[in-house]
């Protein structure tokens, strides 16, 4: 009697180790490991140079700096300004650039002084000789009245103003007061003058 | 099996490469430039202070 197994018996197969796939992925681990070491490594670097360079503090002192040098330009710049208004002030008030400033600001200087007089018309001629034209306002005076109140004159400012005139001997002389006339300018009294006199433009 | 060896061989070759590569060209590199960067910037830096402390010294005086 032949006897046949018809049942296949299963062959115990023997498990493969990938041995050289495990190593490549351990390779490549280690490589990443070194990667982030060198990436690492560059930030560290990178800092340490920073640092070596002090970078940081001579921004900050840099920016400091700016600041002083920003207020320390604009002091020169007003400075500068000054000087040239100096510098302008001198030229007009030099005598090569003309003496009719010079003039102008001494009869300035006049009529603030006598306070209520206006001029109307100056004519200097090249000799000198000035005519001038002007009203003065009432205004009060030392003089008392019956009621031993201040009298209001309109030619007390005329008087002023050739006092004044007269006391300047250096710059003015002759001086000759031609007219004196009563008027009204709106409403209000006053007295038209006429003067003459010589100025010393030296 | 020579074969087998010889192609892991040249797989671990070419990942050292790669990695390798992708360091120097993304990290190593940039560094070096940005070190240039940083040397002009100190220099510049230097200069600017160098200047106004000149300038400072010399209206030193407009201050006062």
């Amino acid at each position: 009697m032949i006897r046949i197994n018809l049942l296949s018996e299963k062959k115990k197969k023997a498990i493969s180790v990938p041995i050289g796939g495990i190593v490549v992925v351990l390779w490549v681990l280690i490589n990443l490991g070194g990667l982030y070491q060198g990436i690492e490594m560059i930030a560290q670097e990178k800092e340490q140079y920073i640092e070596e360079k002090q970078i940081s503090r001579l921004e900050r002192e840099v920016s400091r700096m700016k600041g002083d040098l920003r207020k320390m330009r604009k002091m020169k710049q007003e400075l500068n300004n000054v000087e040239q208004a100096l510098s302008d002030y001198q030229g007009i008030l030099s005598k090569r650039m003309g003496s009719w400033t010079r003039v102008l600001h001494r009869f300035e200087d006049f009529v603030a002084r006598a306070k209520t007089i206006w001029l109307t018309q100056l004519r200097i001629d090249p000799e000198g000789q000035v005519q001038l034209n002007g009203l003065s306002m009432e205004t009060e005076t030392n003089q008392r009245n019956s009621e031993n109140k201040k009298i209001k004159l309109v030619t007390q400012g005329v008087t002023d103003f050739v006092t004044i005139l007269q006391q300047e001997t250096d710059f003015v002389r002759s001086v000759n007061l031609s007219q004196v006339n009563h008027d009204f300018v709106d409403k209000k009294k006053v007295a038209k003058f006429d003067l003459t006199f010589v100025i010393d433009r030296n | 099996m020579l074969v087998k060896l010889f192609t892991y061989t040249l797989i671990m070759f070419v990942v050292t490469v790669v990695t390798f590569a992708y360091w120097l060209f993304n990290y190593k590199k940039p560094l070096e430039e940005e070190k240039l960067q940083i040397n002009n910037k100190y220099k510049e830096l230097l200069a600017k202070k160098e200047e106004r402390s000149a300038i400072q010294a010399a209206n030193s005086g407009i201050a006062e």
